[in-house]
């Protein structure tokens, strides 16, 4: 279809959109699990809170610089230990009723009671102490200890006192993790099939756009074709396979999205065969992840400025904790695979793989949004192992269940499961491979524990300064690189698509909509 | 030997990540003659748009010899500066293209360069800690130097040289004797600098020594801290400059011209090189889009702004693409006008070629785009020439975007990532500089401050776990 063609369809479109009102759409992987801010385990939860919540304070996209909507005016107190905040006025909550210094405190006794058990709570136990509030437009907040740039600690999202009648043990089941009261640009809603924003006109905040909605994506293919048509508005996360057709497109843009994510294939290793290392080892050499990467993210091989790169540990290859003298393996080698497997005490019948005269097998699962990113990634590992004679049964688990029974540590009937994780400025992977306990190791998948990782991570924790904390990291990631609780595959850069109607729409690091006043929709 | 069109057009393709068309549009009705139809709003003028590079090469003969050139192919499709500098190596008709590519090169090490400084900069000068040992006053100074900030270096210079490390010691004293002096390039003071570069060579790729630099520890519990001198980039970035003007001397101010937006806060202005013979050589695969487009970014860098603009907007396609959203009397720079400018210049562009290659070709759109992100580049520098940085930051921010496939140049990129360290956005920064380490030897000499950085700032920001 030639240009002028393609304007012709999107002006039609346009122009029924504007008699009908309709909304602007976006497609997201899954469905948010819930809105409250406490309780984010995905990257979509985090960037739907961010429409519906003010962070105390946040970073600028633009120019990095730390910014609060909330507060006006601050200074230290208490010989560093406080900081003093002095409220900006005319804002209000979503139900109307007032913000004031008791929202910011109650947030604060919130996190601080062990009765919320958020990890993100868990965080901020470390730091902070308590709240004072001084006036209805003043409050302290208390540090356990001198901090630097204090500020920057207070990243936290703000929750209104009066939703939870006062009551600081907060439960994730909530109504309000469906139907939350904040202060952000937007009221939203989530339902079955998506979440609904709506435009909130606020002291410090004046959205353009009145309505938005969230939905689910599917299939990468046809999300992109409902782009191009104008049925959807944007796509957080596009596809490596699909961003070419973005490209090629005058009606769609490509947008960059600063988010740190790496791929892994976690192994239960409570499990045997996979308790023992020399298995783990095999797995990791069986594994061809040149012809995996070419097959679903579209790579070939020897292509420069590639969105996606091996990694050896957990860390993008870019981090100053990635170990850079651990190398990654990018070819598989099935001679050393046999080798270990056969030092494991395992046999090779017929082509198959043998532990104990019964043939492997591995259930093997994988996050169902994830298909989007890397399509049918699940089958290619599969095919691998297969070919390698390890046979496995495959499994897409809905998002939900990812959240409440993979990332708890629930999933111990699996063998092998398929993830991403993503990080922003903070890259602690301490709550993945801690052992699980006593508030830690909190998105352990498969309840991984070992010892020296364990006093690696504890290093880190509490490492007096930069380089201890960073050599600390080197050595954890030479660590799981020989000990392999996950089999680390690579980084994988984010891009998000939206159509040209939709203007100025700046995307933050990590959190993406923090500039969302700015955005406009011309459809 | 490889000349057809498809081969181009394909290579150019698959640096963007698109399948080759399989037909070609026909040409718009009634396009006899004019290469700017009608319909076709107009934001650079039709006569102007005609001469800019990627109509001018819609010219399949004056696009011969590039396309049957693998140095252009790994220059402009790939941005690719070592295989380019190879396939040029010894190819006197092509001595303009490796002049390029030392000159891209010189401004890529300039911007490696403010990376490390900044990041330097923000770690050991504005977040200093007690663990941090006192040998860091000798990247501070040194960095500070190359900024232009004078605060206080001898005495950072003076500090440190109680080292006990002799090579700092003696870099020190090096730059010791520089400060306060105008003479430029500090020659004494880069030859006390690591890495041995030799004579300026065309063609010659060095790297910036054996990586870090210097070893020292921190002053809390002695581990090791692994450093390098920004300063080495400043002699890489002079070598390449130099090996630029040795390959093609008869184009030494173009070349000159082109590194004026890249220079350093501390190099001197020098003269404003006025309206240049440009060869379309240099020209070629940037966004640069005619001549005095040199000419017209070299005069806003320098601080005209406005000013600048006006002056230029008669002959330089950037210039009068931006006029329009420039308000003189504020001065002020609309961002959304120079967005919409800019795809509208990118229609233009790719309806001209059309009409002379008698139909859509596959190259057509990735040179059309470089001429985008050429205005958008135009605006920034624009905001920027006036103080208005919320507009220069967003017009960055568009420019990034833009930044993909034959449109990343690697120096330009660079420059976002300096941008991101002064302003302690080092996970970017990071991400930038990493994807040039491996493709620009010795560019990891400005990782050393840059991790620090950033190790620095993630353990103390607010919390953070790890979200699927």
């Amino acid at each position: 279809m030639g240009r002028s063609r393609h304007l012709l369809v999107a002006a039609g479109i346009s122009a029924a959109m504007l008699s009908t009102g309709a909304a602007l759409t976006y497609y997201e992987g899954a469905l948010p699990t819930t809105l409250n801010p406490l309780y984010a385990a995905k990257m979509v939860d985090y960037r739907a809170q961010e429409l519906v919540f003010d962070r105390l304070w946040y970073h600028s996209p633009i120019n990095n610089e730390l910014e609060s909507r909330l507060v006006q005016g601050w200074e230290l107190t208490d010989g560093g230990k406080g900081i003093k905040l002095e409220l900006a006025s005319g804002i209000k909550w979503h139900d109307g009723k007032p913000f004031t210094a008791n929202d910011i405190c109650f947030t604060v006794k919130s996190m601080l009671d062990t009765g919320t058990p958020s990890p993100i709570a868990e965080g901020y136990r470390d730091i902070l102490a308590g709240c004072t509030e001084e006036s209805r437009s003043t409050a302290i907040v208390h540090f356990t200890r001198i901090v630097h740039n204090p500020r920057e600690r207070l990243g936290f999202s703000v929750l209104p006192e009066h939703a939870f009648d006062g009551n600081t043990a907060i439960s994730p089941d909530l109504e309000f993790s469906a139907r939350p009261t904040g202060t952000g640009p937007m009221k939203g809603s989530r339902g079955t099939r998506g979440v609904t924003f709506q435009a909130f006109a606020n002291g410090h905040h004046a959205p353009n756009i009145p309505q938005m909605q969230l939905q689910e994506s599917g299939d990468p293919l046809l999300a992109i074709k409902a782009l191009i048509n104008n049925s959807v508005q944007g796509i957080i996360e596009v596809a490596p396979n699909f961003r070419a057709d973005v490209s090629a497109s005058d009606e769609l843009a490509l947008k960059s999205y600063d988010l740190r994510s790496w791929w892994f294939v976690a192994i239960n290793s409570k499990k045997a065969p996979l308790d023992d290392r020399r298995v783990r080892q095999a797995l990791n050499f069986m594994l061809d992840r040149t012809e995996l990467r070419e097959k679903s993210i579209g790579v070939k091989p020897g292509e420069r400025n590639s969105p996606c790169e091996f990694i050896s540990g957990p860390f993008v290859p870019s981090s100053p904790y990635y170990n850079r003298s651990v190398p990654a393996v990018e070819r598989s080698d099935q001679g050393q695979a046999e080798a270990l497997l056969t030092e494991a005490g395992m046999e090779k019948v017929g082509g198959r793989w043998q532990f104990k005269g019964q043939p492997v097998s591995f259930r093997m699962g994988m996050e169902k949004s994830l298909d989007n990113e890397a399509p049918d990634i699940l089958s290619y590992i599969s095919n691998q192992f297969e070919a390698a004679g390890i046979g496995s049964q495959v499994y897409k688990i809905p998002p939900d269940k990812w959240t409440t029974e993979a990332i708890t540590g629930h999933l111990t009937d699996y063998d092998l499961l398929v993830g991403k994780w993503s990080f922003g400025q903070v890259e602690d992977v301490n709550e993945l491979f801690y052992t699980r306990s006593r508030g830690k190791g909190t998105r352990n998948i498969f309840n991984y524990s070992e010892q020296e990782v364990d006093r690696l991570l504890a290093q880190y924790d509490v490492a007096k300064t930069d380089t201890a904390a960073r050599d600390a990291y080197h050595k954890l990631h030479r660590k799981l690189a020989e000990d392999l609780p996950y089999l680390f595959l690579w980084k994988l850069d984010t891009k998000s698509a939206w159509r040209t109607e939709v203007k100025s729409n700046t995307i933050a690091p990590y959190y993406y909509f923090t500039q969302f006043d700015s955005w406009r929709y011309e459809g | 030997m490889i000349t057809s069109n498809r081969w181009w057009a394909g290579l150019f393709l698959l640096a963007i990540g698109c399948s080759p068309p399989t037909e070609t549009s026909p040409a718009p009705a009634g396009s006899s003659g004019d290469p700017v139809p009608a319909e076709t709003s107009t934001v650079i003028p039709g006569a102007m748009v005609s001469s800019t590079w990627p109509v001018l090469m819609a010219d399949d003969a004056r696009r011969a010899p590039f396309e049957s050139h693998p140095g252009w192919a790994a220059l402009v499709m790939q941005r690719d500066y070592p295989a380019a500098l190879a396939a040029f190596g010894g190819d006197a008709s092509h001595a303009l293209g490796q002049a390029r590519v030392h000159a891209e090169l010189a401004a890529a090490y300039r911007q490696a360069l403010l990376v490390g400084a900044n990041a330097t900069v923000q770690i050991y000068g504005e977040n200093r800690r007690d663990e941090d040992p006192a040998e860091v006053d000798c990247l501070l100074a040194v960095s500070y130097r190359m900024l232009a900030v004078e605060d206080s270096n001898a005495q950072r210079l003076a500090s440190c040289q109680t080292t006990e490390i002799s090579e700092l010691k003696a870099h020190a004293e090096a730059w010791q004797a520089w400060t306060g002096s105008d003479n430029w390039p500090p020659a004494d003071a880069l030859a006390a600098t690591p890495g041995q570069l030799g004579e300026p060579t065309v063609g010659a790729l060095p790297d910036a020594g054996t990586l870090p630099h210097w070893r020292t520890v921190d002053l809390v519990e002695g581990l090791e801290i692994q450093t390098a001198s920004p300063a080495g980039l400043l002699g890489l970035a002079m070598f390449h400059e130099q090996a630029a003007i040795a390959a093609a001397p008869q184009a030494e101010a173009a070349l000159r011209a082109s590194l004026v937006p890249f220079r350093l806060p501390s190099e001197p202005a020098g003269e404003l090189p006025g309206l240049l013979e440009v060869p379309l050589d240099l020209l070629f695969g940037s966004p640069m889009l005619v001549p005095a487009d040199l000419s017209f970014m070299a005069d806003v860098t320098r601080g005209s702004g406005a000013t600048a603009v006006e002056t230029w907007k008669d002959r330089s396609a950037l210039a009068a693409a931006v006029a329009p959203c420039v308000d003189l009397a504020a001065p002020s720079i609309d961002v959304g006008c120079v967005n919409e400018n800019a795809s509208r210049a990118f229609d233009q562009m790719r309806t001209a070629m059309e009409i002379l290659s008698g139909g859509e070709q596959g190259y057509h759109r990735p040179f059309a785009e470089l001429g985008r992100l050429g205005i958008v580049r135009a605006g920034e520098a624009v905001a920027e020439s006036i103080g208005d940085e919320t507009s220069m930051g967003l017009l960055r921010l568009n420019a990034l975007d833009l930044s993909i496939g034959t449109s990343a140049e690697p120096h330009y990129l660079l420059s976002i990532a300096a941008w991101d360290a002064g302003n302690r956005n080092s996970s970017r920064a990071s991400d930038s500089l990493h994807a040039q380490v491996g493709h620009i030897p010795g560019v990891e000499v400005a990782r050393f401050p840059l991790e620090a950085l950033h190790v620095r700032m993630s353990r103390e920001s607010a919390p953070g776990v790890p979200m699927h």
